[in-house]
């Protein structure tokens, strides 16, 4: 399998279907990230494009020393904080609220085989109250949550994505954790 | 809750697997390798501009031509050459390949 770096070289020197590859490679990780940055599917999708387009476009910068997906990631943060975080907070709230059918998500969609009705219903509403109240949380605390949680991004990867020190990082998942902790046991999380 | 709860709870949440549809990956190789080819495209319509620009100049201090043929002329090359440049990027995919089955790529 060809590294990253091989793959950029290649690139470089005119293949540009190479790219495709990387595009294939980090495609559901990408898309992850992109979905639970933007509640909104049709949101996700927009940050997912942009941010292959803004890598494709400055690819020349790319210090082949880091990995590609912390430079990926990197792209990807800056893009949501220029063109969405920008963007008016009641406005976000409308379309989330008048977008509750894009929001039949995975999540949502997820079959019952072999669990009662009831059982599911519950770990429906629950799975709802988990995600509006990680999506209720400040973006200072929202981020870093994220980026964790991938199990793909060491503490150094996620500073350098964030441009904040360690410490810091560690210091806002353990805010962001209590206060997600206090936001899901005011919507009423296992109850 | 417990701790341990939310970090099991955490976990689980962020393993579900979310993929991005075929339509957008589709989509996205085709703009990112159209993004890259506008980029040469420009480039090379700014480069002919500037060639044509200069050979006009040119012309204007030593052609015998009244200014108005020249300023035709210097149009008519322009024109030319800009459509030309759009039709080589709107049919680049066709070029390819002829150029692939000539055995010239």
């Amino acid at each position: 399998m060809l590294e990253d770096k091989q793959i950029i070289d290649l690139y470089k020197s005119g293949n540009t279907e190479a790219i495709d590859i990387l595009i294939e490679r980090y495609k559901d990780s990408l898309y992850k990230f992109c979905y639970h940055l933007s509640p909104v599917r049709h949101d996700a999708d927009d940050l997912f494009q942009d941010t292959w387009v803004k890598a494709v476009q400055h690819i020349e910068t790319y210090d082949t020393g880091k990995r590609f997906n912390t430079w990926l990631f990197s792209i990807c943060m800056n893009t949501y904080r220029d063109k969405y975080r920008k963007a008016k907070r009641w406005l976000d709230r409308v379309k989330v609220f008048f977008s509750n059918d894009e929001m039949q998500d995975e999540f949502d969609d997820m079959e019952s085989p072999g669990i009662p009705v009831s059982e599911y219903m519950e770990i429906k509403e629950e799975t709802k109250i988990l995600r509006d109240s990680i999506n209720s949380l400040d973006d200072t605390f929202r981020i870093p949550l994220i980026l964790f949680y991938f199990k793909e991004l060491s503490y150094e990867d996620i500073s350098h994505i964030l441009d904040i020190p360690e410490g810091t990082v560690k210091s806002r998942l353990n805010s962001g954790r209590a206060k997600l902790k206090k936001a899901m046991e005011v919507k009423g999380f296992g109850r | 809750m417990e701790d341990e709860k939310l970090e099991q709870i955490l976990n689980e949440y962020f393993m579900q697997e979310i993929s991005p549809s075929e339509k957008l990956l589709k989509k996205t190789k085709r703009i990112v390798q159209t993004s890259r080819s506008t980029k040469y495209v420009i480039g090379l319509c700014v480069l002919f501009n500037v060639l044509i620009l200069n050979a006009c100049i040119s012309l204007i201090f030593v052609a015998p031509f009244s200014l108005l043929l020249k300023l035709a002329l210097y149009l008519a090359f322009t024109g030319t050459t800009n459509l030309a440049v759009l039709a080589i990027y709107l049919y680049r995919q066709k070029i390819k390949d002829f150029m692939i089955k000539e055995q010239l790529l």
